[in-house]
């Protein structure tokens, strides 16, 4: 074996498979992972925003809530689930958007 | 890499979200990182490290793929990536110095190669300049063109050139051959 030989063989020796699924669902479980702290971390502000906001209009929330009541429970109920979902929703796109 | 999706189009669809993108992308040039890395911070064997190392350019390539570029100089940009975590990685063995040599336990020996043809080599490429090593690496190894190389270390095209016949000249000597490059 030349030199040569024994330098090529060395180096493939180095050389990883070409396809290594425990390699790439690591990267992936990481990627999900620090995702997932930019995702809350993106969201901190909107939720701390969000609480300044419901403590702000904390005096009007039993009126609004009387008059909605009034007017239909059923539809008071879905009214807020629906502003919830639409809410998160946004939040939701905002940060694939980011991705 | 024929049978393989262009980096450009997958480079576009991991930037607008896609994770399945980046997987593909991480598929295709997983072997070609940690085989550099290997090259040019492995111990004679012990590859846990290089593939650590590995892991962290792809979060690193993940985190600021907005930054590329041109969506075509993926593998470039990310080997030049994977280049300057291996410089960080080497100065901070070197402030530790502290070196370990167990890994000569573990060798192994491969077809047609002997241990100490293993060990001369190690030594060799130890020996060399971080830069030499890295276009050996690169060149040599991987059959990047000088260009390429250029490109992802960020040095001449003339430097590479000459870096890989003096570290290729280096290792043959180290591995019983003359010390014409």
């Amino acid at each position: 074996m030349t030199p040569d030989q024994k330098l090529q063989t060395l180096f493939a020796e180095a050389a990883p498979p070409n396809r290594d699924y425990a390699f790439e669902a690591e990267v992936a479980r990481r990627i999900a992972r620090r995702r997932a702290v930019f995702s809350v971390a993106a969201m901190t502000p909107w939720a701390i925003v969000s609480a300044c906001a419901l403590w702000g209009v904390r005096p009007l929330l039993p009126s609004l809530g009387d008059g909605l009541a009034a007017v239909n429970p059923i539809a008071a109920a879905l009214v807020g689930a629906l502003a919830l979902v639409a809410g998160a929703g946004a939040v939701t796109r905002r940060l694939e958007g980011r991705g | 890499m024929s049978n393989t999706i262009k980096d450009a189009d997958l480079v576009r669809r991991a930037r607008a979200g896609s994770d399945a993108a980046f997987g593909q992308l991480v598929r295709q040039h997983q072997a070609s990182v940690r085989g550099f890395l290997r090259r040019i911070l492995g111990k004679g064997g012990d590859w846990a490290e290089a593939d650590d190392l590995a892991q962290e350019v792809f979060l690193t390539a993940w985190r600021l793929l907005a930054t590329l570029k041109s969506d075509d100089g993926f593998r470039p940009w990310l080997m030049g990536i994977a280049w300057r975590r291996a410089q960080d990685r080497t100065r901070a063995a070197l402030r530790a110095a502290v070196r370990d040599r167990s890994w000569l336990d573990r060798l192994e020996s491969s077809a047609g190669v002997a241990a100490e043809d293993r060990m001369a080599l190690a030594d060799a490429m130890a020996t060399l300049t971080p830069d030499v090593r890295a276009c050996v690496a690169l060149c040599l190894a991987d059959g990047w063109s000088h260009g390429e190389a250029a490109a992802a270390l960020d040095l001449p095209l003339g430097t590479v050139k000459s870096h890989v016949a003096r570290g290729r000249a280096r290792l043959l000597k180290a591995l019983g051959g003359s010390d014409d490059a």
